[in-house]
């Protein structure tokens, strides 16, 4: 197939917006599954994805449409995760095509994703077209909403198909709008090999299985490759083209193709997104620019619920990794919690994928440790420590000063809710930057917020206090001084490490006086009263207590119903379960990630 | 093997009393009595007269309100069906209004225990609880059922009533050491719901008189009856040397019981394990098929040994532990290692050398040592 007839692209929306389905019926219109063979959403294979409703990893599908002018199209339709969490993915995901679809929802209109995901396609030079998708829903607006998207995009929308890829409305229209507006690859074949890596994955019988899209030269069974950025060498053993949910092997994939190889590469960490795959033997002059080394930007101890688990979760977590090159870990030990792992992650979704797939695909029952950023600590001997874990916070006498991750946000909500958006902002030690109406009833919020404000609960908060209506999205912006104190649980006068976490000093009485009640309600009485307090620099700034255990009026067992007996005991054990020792204190699992979640009031 | 026997009518149900009873008229009675003999013919016969009969105890409601014919009737079924060993304790519960004749005739039929519910002394107590009849006809009873030849008494008193005073349960413990029963079975007061008193007291969090005050009238209850030469054998129950309750102490000590009657509890063995069930509370159903369970389950192995352990520490003696360990081929500790240790650190338990048992900090968190022991 001639580059002529190659259309690689992407379809770019705001979550819910219906790129899923768009895609499923693109795959569908093309032909190549029968209406039997489709999963429900091909693309989000994986279970966890589709209960969420969001995709997480980047593949891509190859399909064959026989335009209106009689000639076969090769479309490379490839994913992109639909989260903040994963922009560095969704940037090579683009950089690997030519252009790409927006959907824009025609109800909803333009969302915060919508324009940060516009602006990375257009950045990457893509011919962006827009779709308005969801018409059939009484709500519909396309007229508002294609006026929104050249007011405010700037890009030229009154032809955009109008299309319901739910009833399967419009699907002609944005197959032949592919071919049209979508320009052919471009490139070199007989230049030498470059390749840009958009994913990989691990199989267990194939190795590691490399996702890429050609920008020059050819590649074949047996030629050797580097990836240019980690060094790797492998001597490709196939090569193919992605059916829908299939491999299917060819002979060579050159210049303008999307296809996969295998090389029988073990880790991932030898193929990381974004790198430039090219021949070993006659390497290109310099590689594709835009590649970075993934940076866990959230971090929290995980352990086993089962202390004897610990080497099962070591397991799960270099079987994820193969998987999953921005997930890092390493052993550390609690006095709480015992043997675990500082577990890195690219943002909070990201961590919680991970404790799902660990406890669903893994069976393992987790305790978790609130999440933190890594904060850089000045010491006055000149010394700089990443921190990620609060308890190795060192000694405030060796502290210069402390900097913290800073994010620009953007914000997008409706009219009413600005005011209440703004004081959570406000309270979240936002940095007020700008705000523009990009229509009548939608502002566009700009705020500097601190990463440790928003890795707890800021997307609830957001949620609840626009009633759904505000959308959100950030980058990392730098780094910056401030004022940050180490907060100490102290459950009966023990300190209980796995609980600490270090806060805004304003901030610390307030979390300081949640964590305790919340363990308040969580820690089961003992025969004696259990004070529970929060401590910054050994200052106690907030106390509740535990009440005594009550004592028992024993009752007979009335005419031998011991089963009656058994209910009432089973009763009281409920909630004992699995139990940590602090001292002589016994504190539930649950009790540790409870206060993960201090819900606004 | 034991047996009991559910009579499941009273003259007019105690305020506080959950108990399965209530006031019924003679013809439902009769009809009662004659479903109970069909049930233990049938239950006899599947059983067989290979296994002697240790203990049968008439319980209610008010056993003693049948009349003479009825009581007479189940006896003999019951004597009939079973071959009843030659010491069995024979226990029947009779109220204070019995009447000096039915507890003669009682005596003659073969009963040898009684049980009496007294509860207290104070008529100002007898009337909140809602019993019908007063401490001198109590005193009556208690004389003529020793006249009657019973030389094993139990008697019945409550502790934590509401607005009971140390000083009022002095006075009935008084009394009642006095008399020099036999056995006297002492349990607080729990408000139960469905009953009046919980229409009444609501549903608090612990005993009406409040937590401290409840654990001090126990306390003192355990005290007073043990200067007077009463072994505190069970948690409630106290027992002149050689009179502790065998009955009861069948219980705890987990063995087989068969109960007939409304409602009326068993656990029997089947193929090798225990199946605790229970039978019909429903009249209606009872009446017209006496054989009719509730429910029914088979113990695992580990339900049976947390009953043994649980149920034995309610036994001051607690659970014998080499005992234990023939039933089950393994010991006590190497399944309950981290458990023992834990609750003896925070002086629950004592762990003898062939024992376990609760200590007095243990018996009043009880249920929380118990919980302990379920798997």
């Amino acid at each position: 197939m001639d580059r002529e007839h190659i259309r690689n692209f992407c379809i770019i929306a705001h979550i819910d917006h219906g790129k899923s389905t768009l895609a499923d019926r693109i795959i569908e219109k093309t032909g190549l599954l029968t209406q039997r063979e489709m999963q429900e959403q091909v693309l989000d294979n994986m279970d966890l994805e589709r209960e969420r409703g969001i995709t997480i990893k980047s593949q891509a599908v190859r399909t064959v449409y026989k335009a209106k002018n009689g000639e076969e199209y090769v479309f490379n339709l490839i994913d992109t995760p639909g989260h903040v969490d994963f922009n560095y993915e969704v940037s090579r995901s683009l950089a690997a095509c030519d252009g790409a679809i927006l959907v824009v929802d025609a109800a909803q209109g333009i969302e915060a994703q919508t324009l940060a995901n516009v602006y990375l396609a257009l950045d990457h030079d893509l011919d962006v077209f827009p779709v308005i998708n969801k018409i059939d829903l009484p709500s519909a607006e396309p007229d508002r909403v294609i006026n929104e998207i050249e007011d405010v995009i700037g890009i030229e929308a009154m032809d955009a198909p109008r299309i319901s890829a739910k009833m399967g409305i419009g699907i002609e229209d944005v197959l032949e709008a592919v071919v049209t507006k979508i320009p052919p690859p471009s490139g070199d074949e007989k230049s030498p090999l470059k390749a840009l890596i958009f994913d990989s994955i691990y199989d267990p019988y194939k190795g590691v299985i490399v996702f890429f899209r050609m920008m020059d030269g050819s590649v074949r069974r047996g030629t050797k490759v580097r990836m240019m950025a980690t060094g790797a060498v492998a001597e490709v053993v196939e090569v193919g083209t992605f059916g829908a949910g299939q491999f299917i092997p060819c002979d060579e994939l050159t210049a303008g193709m999307v296809g996969y190889l295998t090389a029988s590469i073990k880790n991932v960490r030898d193929t990381m997104v974004g790198d430039t795959i090219t021949d070993d033997e006659r390497p290109c002059a310099e590689a594709l620019p835009g590649y970075k080394k993934v940076q866990s930007m959230v971090f929290c101890g995980m352990y086993p619920a089962d202390g004897a688990k610990y080497p099962d979760l070591h397991d799960a977590l270099e079987k994820l990794q193969l998987n999953d090159a921005s997930l890092n870990y390493e052993p550390e030990t609690s006095v709480a919690l015992g043997f675990g792992f500082r577990c890195g992650f690219l943002g909070l979704l990201h961590l919680e994928i991970i404790q799902e797939r660990l406890e669903r695909e893994y069976n393992l029952d987790l305790v978790t440790t609130a999440p933190s950023v890594i904060y850089k600590v000045f010491k006055t001997n000149g010394e700089v420590i990443d921190l990620t874990n609060p308890t190795n916070l060192p000694d405030l006498s060796e502290i210069e000063h402390m900097e913290e991750p800073v994010v620009s946000a953007e914000i997008m909500v409706t009219k009413d809710f600005v005011g209440p958006i703004m004081d959570l902002c406000q309270t979240r030690r936002g940095r007020y930057i700008s705000m523009e109406y990009i229509e009548e009833t939608r502002a566009l919020l700009k705020y500097e917020l601190p990463l440790n404000e928003i890795i707890y609960d800021f997307f609830d908060a957001l949620k609840s206090r626009s009633k759904g209506y505000a959308s959100f999205d950030y980058e990392l912006k730098g780094y910056e001084p401030s004022k940050l104190v180490k907060l100490d649980i102290l459950v009966n006068h023990e300190e209980v490490d796995a609980l600490s976490f270090i806060v805004h000093a304003d901030s610390a009485y307030e979390r300081g006086r949640k964590m305790c009640e919340k363990l308040k309600d969580e820690i089961p009485r003992h025969l004696f009263e259990i004070p529970i307090q929060a401590a910054v620099g050994g200052k106690i700034i907030a106390r509740e207590t535990v009440k005594a255990m009550r004592k028992d009026v024993l009752a007979k067992c009335y005419g031998g119903d011991i089963t009656r007996k058994k209910k009432l005991l089973e009763k009281q054990k409920e909630g004992k379960k699995r139990m940590r020792q602090i001292g002589n204190v016994e504190i539930p699992q649950k009790a540790f990630m409870s206060v993960l979640k201090l819900e606004e009031d | 093997m034991e047996i009991y026997i559910h009579i499941p009518f009273c003259e007019r149900k105690c305020n506080y009393c959950d108990f399965l009873s209530g006031p019924a008229d003679e013809r439902v009675r009769a009809m009662y009595v004659d479903a109970l003999v069909r049930e233990i013919g049938t239950r006899a016969q599947e059983i067989g007269r290979g296994e002697k009969i240790t203990s049968v105890y008439f319980g209610g409601g008010t056993p003693s309100i049948l009349t003479e014919r009825e009581t007479g009737a189940v006896f003999e079924a019951v004597n009939a069906g079973f071959s009843l060993a030659d010491d069995a304790e024979i226990t029947i519960e009779v109220n204070p209004k019995s009447g000096r004749d039915k507890l003669h005739f009682f005596r003659s039929l073969g009963f040898n225990r009684l049980s009496i519910g007294m509860q207290s002394v104070h008529a100002s107590e007898l009337e909140l609880l809602g019993r019908i009849h007063t401490y001198d006809e109590f005193l009556e009873c208690f004389v003529d059922a020793r006249d009657a030849g019973f030389s094993n008494i139990s008697v019945d008193v409550m502790t934590a009533i509401p607005g009971q005073t140390e000083q009022m349960l002095a006075e009935t413990l008084a009394k009642v050491t006095e008399l020099n029963p036999e056995h006297v079975s002492a349990y607080s007061l729990m408000i139960e719901r469905g009953t009046p008193f919980y229409e009444r007291f609501g549903d608090i969090e612990g005993p009406v008189v409040g937590e401290e005050n409840e654990r001090k009238l126990y306390w003192m209850t355990v005290d007073t009856l043990k200067s007077n030469g009463y072994k505190h054998y069970e948690i409630s129950n106290f027992a002149k040397p050689g009179f502790e309750s065998r009955h009861n102490i069948g219980y705890w000590k987990r063995v087989h019981y068969l109960g007939l009657g409304l409602g009326a509890s068993s656990c029997m063995p089947e193929d090798g394990s225990d199946v605790r069930s229970r039978n019909t509370t429903s009249i209606e159903t009872y009446l017209s098929d006496p054989l009719a369970k509730e429910e029914s389950s088979v113990l695992t192995r580990d339900e049976m040994i947390e009953e043994t352990i649980y149920l034995g520490l309610r036994m001051m003696d607690g659970v014998d532990t080499d005992e234990f360990e023939k039933k089950f081929g393994t010991s006590v500790r190497s399944l309950y290692a981290d458990t023992i240790d834990d609750l003896a650190a925070q002086g629950l338990v004592y762990e003898g050398s062939s024992s376990l048992t609760l200590t007095d900090l243990g018996i009043d968190y009880g249920n929380h040592v118990f919980a302990q022991f379920l798997r």
